[in-house]
Parts: C-alpha cells; sequence; structure tokens
C-alpha cells in the first residue's frame, strides 16, 4: 500500500519527470500519425489496384492469347465454380492512342484492354472508374446520340455545331492557353476568341472554313486498312492522357465525341514472323479514371470483340479475369487453378502477385519508419533512466527511513516501477490521445499547416485524394503504447536496483 | 522491572566501518568515495575504523535506558544493530530467548516493522506525506494494499488516536513542512509507537530540539515508559537528559564502561 501511495504522490509533485515523458508522448503520437496515415494511403492504393485488376487473373499465349475462352471458363467453373463470384475474358494488347491537339496529331503508347462490358464491371471496379456520370450509369461502347453527333462533326461529315452538352462541365482553358477543344459558334465570345483559339492551327478545311475541320484520317494512307471502318466504335481513353491539370483546374484534351486512331499489333505473325500494325478510328465515349496514375496514364478500354476483330483473334483472348467471393480463398484457388493452366504457357496470379514490387516497397517503408520512430521513445527511455537515478539519489534518505520501517529491498525497487510505469502510463495514454486527435483532425490540420507555409503541404493534384486518407489500427495502437509503457518500466529497473540496495544507516545518514 | 529475562542483549558485538576508496579507484588523489558503504554488497576496501570492540548490553523489559558516549563512540551504532538495522562483523543479538542478527532479510524487515519503533535525531518523516500518513507508513508496510483498505478506517482511527495521545490532533493534514521540530518528533514518536513495538530505539532525540521542546519530549517518553510499560533505549550525549532514564550505560573505547553510572531514579 506504501507502495502505491508512495509513486502516486511522486508523480504528482516531481514535475520534473514528467519533462522525461515529453519524449515518450511526442513519440508515440507521432507513431500513431504516422501508421495511420501510411495504412490509409496503403488501404486506398491497394483498393484502386485491386479494383482495376481483379482477384486472380490467369494470362497465356502472349499477345496472340488462346483460344477456347468458353471451354476455359467452363473448367474454372468446374474446377473452382463455388468460390468465384465473376467471371470474365480481355483480350490486353499495348498499342498506340492517336488523337488531334490543334491540327497535329500525337501518338501516345497505351496499354489496351479489350473488354466485356456487361461482365468486366462485375469482376472489378470499372464502373466506378468511368469519369462522365451519364456513361456510369449506363455502361457500353457504343456511339450513338450526341456522341454520335459529335464524332461525325469531326469528321466533317455534318455542318451542325456540337452541342455543349457532353461531358462534365469542364472549363475551357484560359485565352491564350492551347484550347484544343472546338469553338462555341453562336457564344457572345466566338467572334473575340476566334481570332486566337483556333487560328495560328493549321485546323482550317480545304473549303478555308475556320469552323469545321477535315476528318484527319480521311486522305492518307490509314483510310484503306481499316476492314471494319464503317461501325461507330467506342473507346474509352485514360484520363491523364485526355485532360491536363492547371493551377488545380483541369482542362480537356481530349473530348467524349472526339475520334481517335487506334494502332494495334496483329495478333499473328505470318509467315514473315513480323507483327504487322492495325489502324482503326474510335469514338471516345468516355474518360477512364481511377485514381492511379499508373493505370490513369494507359489504361484504354475498347469492346473486347472490336479488338479481336481488328487483330484477326478470332474468338483468342490473353486472360480471363476472376473475382473471388472470400479473397482469403485466392491461395487455394490459385493452387487448384495452376493444376489446370500449367505453367509455362498459362500464368496464374493475384493482383498482389501482379503489383508485388509496389506492395512490398510500401510496406517495407511502414516498417522502416516504424523501427527509426520507435528510436525516439527509446531515447526517451534513457532520459527516464537518468532522472530516476536522479530521483533515486534525492530520496536516499528516505529509502533509508522506509527500510528501518520494515520495507523490504524488494518493496522499495517495486516503489520505483510502478512510478517509471505510471509514467509511462501518463506519457503514452497522453500520446495516444494527441496521436488520435491529429489523426481526427487531419485535414484541418494539413489546411493550417499550408496557411502558415504558405504553400499547400498535402499536394491534392500528386496525391489524387480529396483528403488525406487515415486508417486506425487499434491493434497498432495497442502495441505501441504497449511498447512505450515496456521502455518506461525498463528504464527505471536500474534505478530502482540502485534504490533496492541502499543500505539503511548510511542512507539515513546521506546528507 | 527487574526481571531474571531481558528482553533485548547484545553479546560481544563487533563493528567496523571502511573508509577508503571504491576498488576500481586507481591510487592517489581521488577523495574516498562515499558510496562504498552506502550500498549493500560493495566490495569494502580501505581503512578499517573500527568502533564497537566487543560490547556486552541487556535491557530488562520496561526498562528506560539510556546510552551514553562521546561523539564517535559507536553508540549509534549500538542502537542500529540492536534494532537489526545493521548486522554486526563479530558477536550476536538477542530478542528474549531468540537470535535476531543472523535472519534472513525478510525476517528482519518483519521485526523492525512490528518489534521496534524508531525516532531519530533528524526526525526522518516522509516530507511528501502529511503527519497523519507518515504515523500509518509502518501500518501500510505491514499490510498487503488488499488487507489495508480493508481495515484502512479503523488504522486510520488507531494513528489519530496516537497523534492525540501526543499532542499533535491540530495537525494531523500538516506536511513534514508545516510543522515545528518539537511537533515533527511528536509525530515521529507517534509513527514509532503505531505498530504497538515492544521496544523504542531512540537515537538523539532531542539533539535537534531547544532545551523546552527536549524537556517536553523527555517527558512524553518517561510518561510512555511509566503508562505503557514500553522499553526505551535512548542514546545522547546530554547527561540531563540521560539522567531521566533509569539506567545509564557509558559507551567508551568501543566497550561498555565497566564503571558505568547510575541514575538518580534507580533505587538499589
Amino acid at each position: 500500500m506504501y507502495k502505491l501511495l508512495l509513486s502516486l504522490r511522486y508523480l504528482r509533485t516531481r514535475w520534473i519527470a514528467l519533462a522525461s515523458i515529453i519524449s515518450v508522448t511526442l513519440g508515440v503520437a507521432t507513431l500513431i500519425v504516422v501508421n495511420s496515415v501510411m495504412s490509409g494511403f496503403r488501404t486506398e492504393m491497394m483498393d484502386r489496384v485491386k479494383g482495376v485488376l481483379a482477384d486472380v487473373i490467369i494470362k497465356g499465349g502472349g499477345l496472340s492469347g488462346f483460344p477456347d475462352c468458353t471451354f476455359h471458363m467452363r473448367r474454372i467453373e468446374q474446377t473452382v465454380g463455388d468460390k468465384i463470384e465473376a467471371m470474365t475474358p480481355v483480350v490486353e494488347t499495348p498499342g498506340l492512342l492517336t488523337f488531334e491537339v490543334k491540327g497535329r496529331s500525337i501518338p501516345q503508347p497505351v496499354l489496351v484492354r479489350g473488354i466485356d462490358m456487361g461482365t468486366y464491371a462485375k469482376v472489378g471496379k470499372f464502373n466506378q472508374y468511368i469519369h462522365e456520370a451519364e456513361l456510369r450509369a449506363n455502361p457500353s461502347f457504343e456511339v450513338s446520340g450526341k456522341l454520335k453527333r459529335s464524332s461525325e462533326w469531326w469528321r466533317g461529315i455534318k455542318d451542325e455545331e456540337p452541342s455543349d452538352e457532353l461531358g462534365e462541365s469542364m472549363p475551357d482553358a484560359p485565352s491564350g492557353e492551347t484550347a484544343p477543344s472546338p469553338v462555341k459558334l453562336g457564344s457572345p465570345l466566338a467572334t473575340e476568341q476566334s481570332g486566337d483559339a483556333s487560328s495560328g492551327s493549321a485546323a482550317t478545311n480545304s473549303t478555308g472554313d475556320k469552323y469545321h475541320r477535315d476528318d484527319p484520317f480521311k486522305d492518307g494512307p490509314l483510310a484503306e486498312t481499316t476492314p471494319v471502318a464503317s461501325r461507330d466504335r467506342g473507346v474509352i481513353v485514360p484520363w491523364l492522357m485526355a485532360t491536363y491539370r492547371l493551377d488545380g483546374e483541369d482542362y480537356d484534351v481530349i473530348r467524349p465525341g472526339q475520334d481517335v486512331l487506334l494502332t494495334l499489333p496483329a495478333a499473328s505473325v505470318g509467315t514473315t514472323f513480323k507483327v504487322e500494325g492495325r489502324h482503326a478510328q474510335f469514338t471516345t465515349v468516355g474518360r477512364f479514371r481511377s485514381g492511379m496514375s499508373e493505370y490513369d496514364s494507359a489504361h484504354c478500354y475498347v469492346d473486347i470483340r472490336d479488338l479481336q476483330e481488328l487483330r484477326g483473334m478470332r474468338d483468342h483472348v490473353t486472360a480471363i479475369e476472376i473475382k473471388l467471393k472470400n479473397y482469403a480463398d485466392a491461395p487455394e484457388v490459385i493452387r487448384r487453378l495452376t493444376a489446370i493452366f500449367p505453367p509455362g504457357f498459362f500464368m496464374v496470379r493475384t493482383w498482389e502477385d501482379e503489383q508485388k514490387p509496389l506492395l512490398t516497397a510500401v510496406q517495407m517503408e511502414q516498417g522502416i519508419l516504424n523501427v527509426l520512430l520507435f528510436m525516439i521513445i527509446a531515447v526517451a527511455g534513457f532520459g527516464i533512466l537518468a532522472i530516476f537515478f536522479m530521483i533515486v539519489v534525492e530520496k536516499t534518505r528516505d529509502i533509508g527511513i522506509l527500510k528501518s520501517l520494515g520495507a523490504s529491498d524488494a518493496g522499495v525497487m517495486q516503489i520505483f516501477l510502478s512510478y517509471g510505469l505510471s509514467l509511462g502510463i501518463v506519457g503514452s495514454g497522453l500520446g495516444m490521445l494527441i496521436g488520435l486527435a491529429i489523426v481526427v483532425w487531419l485535414d484541418r490540420i494539413e489546411r493550417l499547416l499550408s496557411w502558415l507555409c504558405g504553400h499547400d503541404v498535402f499536394d491534392r493534384d500528386l496525391y489524387y485524394f480529396d483528403k488525406i486518407p487515415t486508417v486506425i489500427s487499434w491493434f497498432d495502437i495497442g502495441w505501441i503504447v504497449a511498447g512505450a509503457m515496456a521502455i518506461a518500466v525498463v528504464a527505471s529497473v536500474l534505478p530502482a536496483r540502485r534504490a533496492a540496495t541502499l543500505r539503511p544507516v548510511q542512507a539515513l545518514r546521506y546528507e | 522491572m527487574n526481571q531474571s529475562f531481558p528482553l533485548l542483549s547484545a553479546h560481544g558485538v563487533m563493528k567496523s566501518y571502511y573508509r577508503g576508496r571504491r576498488p576500481s579507484d586507481p591510487a592517489a588523489g581521488r577523495r574516498s568515495a562515499p558510496d562504498t558503504h552506502v550500498i549493500a554488497r560493495a566490495p569494502r576496501r580501505g581503512i578499517e575504523v573500527p568502533v564497537l570492540l566487543g560490547v556486552d548490553f541487556d535491557v530488562a523489559p520496561g526498562e528506560f535506558v539510556s546510552v551514553m558516549g562521546t561523539s564517535g563512540s559507536g553508540k549509534s551504532t549500538l542502537l542500529h544493530l540492536l534494532g537489526t538495522i545493521d548486522r554486526p562483523d563479530a558477536g550476536e543479538i538477542f530478542l528474549e530467548n531468540r537470535r535476531i542478527d543472523n535472519l534472513p532479510p525478510r525476517e528482519r524487515d518483519r521485526l523492525r516493522n512490528g518489534v521496534f519503533g524508531f525516532i531519530f535525531q533528524f526526525y526522518h518523516l516522509l516530507p511528501e506525506l502529511d503527519a497523519t500518513e507518515n504515523v500509518l507508513a509502518p501500518l501500510m508496510i505491514r499490510h498487503s494494499a488488499f488487507s489495508y483498505w480493508r481495515a484502512r478506517r479503523q488504522l486510520r482511527l488507531t494513528a489519530e488516536q496516537l497523534l492525540d495521545r501526543v499532542g499533535l490532533n491540530h495537525r494531523l493534514r500538516h506536511k513534514p513542512g508545516e510543522l515545528s521540530g518539537g511537533e515533527l518528533q511528536r509525530a515521529a514518536i507517534a509513527r514509532a509507537l503505531v505498530g504497538q513495538p515492544r521496544v523504542l530505539l531512540a537515537d538523539e532525540p532531542t539533539g535537534n530540539l531547544d532545551a523546552a521542546t527536549g524537556q517536553d519530549i523527555i517527558e512524553l517518553l518517561g510518561n510512555l515508559n511509566r503508562e505503557d510499560g514500553l522499553t526505551i533505549i535512548m542514546v545522547t550525549h546530554d547527561a540531563a537528559i540521560a539522567a531521566r532514564a533509569d539506567r545509564v550505560v557509558k559507551l567508551a573505547a568501543g566497550r561498555v564502561d565497566p564503571l558505568g553510572g547510575r541514575s538518580s531514579r534507580v533505587a538499589g
């Protein structure tokens, strides 16, 4: 009882000891905040990656793909059907997307993914990543209505002006900047801007009319190479290719309704062992925006049948993507599928395997950061050690008194151990409260810091999040707090032992 | 008062102190480290200063004995040895028939808590606790946290009654910093008595007090001896104070002076 009373009394009366636990408090708070933010980022990122990819992916056949997709899907159904939620075939190929900006044609490398819109949405989060709300509601590659009219305008087929009802309400670039979107006719600014916007460019019609453009693909060698040129084909282009960001605002480069050219490698090499290129015109129906820059700058989606037709693939596919009912079944599913899809020709992987380097790097970063930050608390331990030694020396006489009253050596040691523990509890408890408060109010704090520093601390353009993502893991917090308390107790062991071994007579005489 | 069986006795007790260097210190130029004799089990090296060279000493139950001697004569040391705060280098200490100087530490702790009560020249109250808590300290040590908590009201009452007995019932909540010398010593006496000890060991109880307050204290001790039959062994260098006891024992040259001294109180 005296141990409890004394250690609590010491806690109350010795403010200097609280200075030693400031490090513990700061260390705990920092660890909590950093872990929450890093876990938040990681979870967000993994979520997006997983949404774009699928739980399990079976790839095969290189660019040519493998045949009998239906047969394979039935086999999959038979083997692991009970664990599967949805399946979809995919044809994936690298290619070039050529679009027109200010009269110039710009080819960009893309990863063209041919999907079956009906089933693909069930396997990942594809629908959520379509930027245009209208298309999100009714996802399809059909070019009709407004899109068709706009596409025909682009190609110079029709004379009607495109209405501005397409796409999202995006601001036009400020005048003087490159304004690739067509100028609105009939608007009050038309007469002024007409001088700037499309002037300087070679985008005038062969008839001299500034407002109508020729189909850039009408003439020339490309026009005859497309075997199926008549049907309107839709493409969903990558967001980062279709827009650019300036001072926090997004400006269009490629708009829905705008035509683009896709250049694709043919599927068969033929007798010459050379891969031919195939070209085809597509109409933009929407833009793909997942939040992961890796995908948003390269992923381009078309209907799988169009892709197969253009490349001469018949019914070949390059991958089958699967969504599982419970992701925990993944190892089991992989095992069983690898048995029926022999490696060498096929590759059966999870999305984590696909992104392994990235995920491993992120995890390692978090691990190292945790170790470093724990050092802060360890350093605090030395502070506690030093201050406790001082306190024990100061209390030498009192220790002598206690022993003369019959307190045991162990009892005296326990006084200081419980003093250390109580300091640890106070320090880490306070740290936990501060850390949690920071995590909860993180966005407001970030705004305050940005205001103080004069520039953005958390660059929303760069990070793709509207608010800083955080994940509070009570398990992690528990370990952090327990570790901090343990350090406090361990730090008090040596001074406590010294207190225990003081000899009463000389302790009493200590001046 | 004269009983054949002594309550507390020391036979052939010897004790030395060591003033010197710690083993790790190199040779010349270093001041003696006081830590050597503060920390137990530290290897003792250095100059041996013998203090007690074979002391025989008895106290009968209910006796009030003074131990007198010059400074450095070892009277405090004897007191410490009797109360098992320290251990003799040679010789034995007996409590009634039981040898107590070689008991395991736990047993000795229990003795100090239950059998002996100590008061010191400098009072030695714990500064963080108030008067009542200080008095309760031995009881807190004696009982486990749970049993103390259960009996806390009764124990507190006991402490307050004792404080009243020594004349401090108006100072129950005061901290040592707020008490005068005399009040501090009274509180210390109350603390020494709360565990109902059989022997009160007083080391220069009036050494830090003015003459008048000292008289009060010695009178209080006398009352306790008379009314409660409390055995008291008091160390002092003041002959007048010593004379208030039943018997005066003189220590000189590390031994009990055979000539001794008689107080005026003992008739024969």
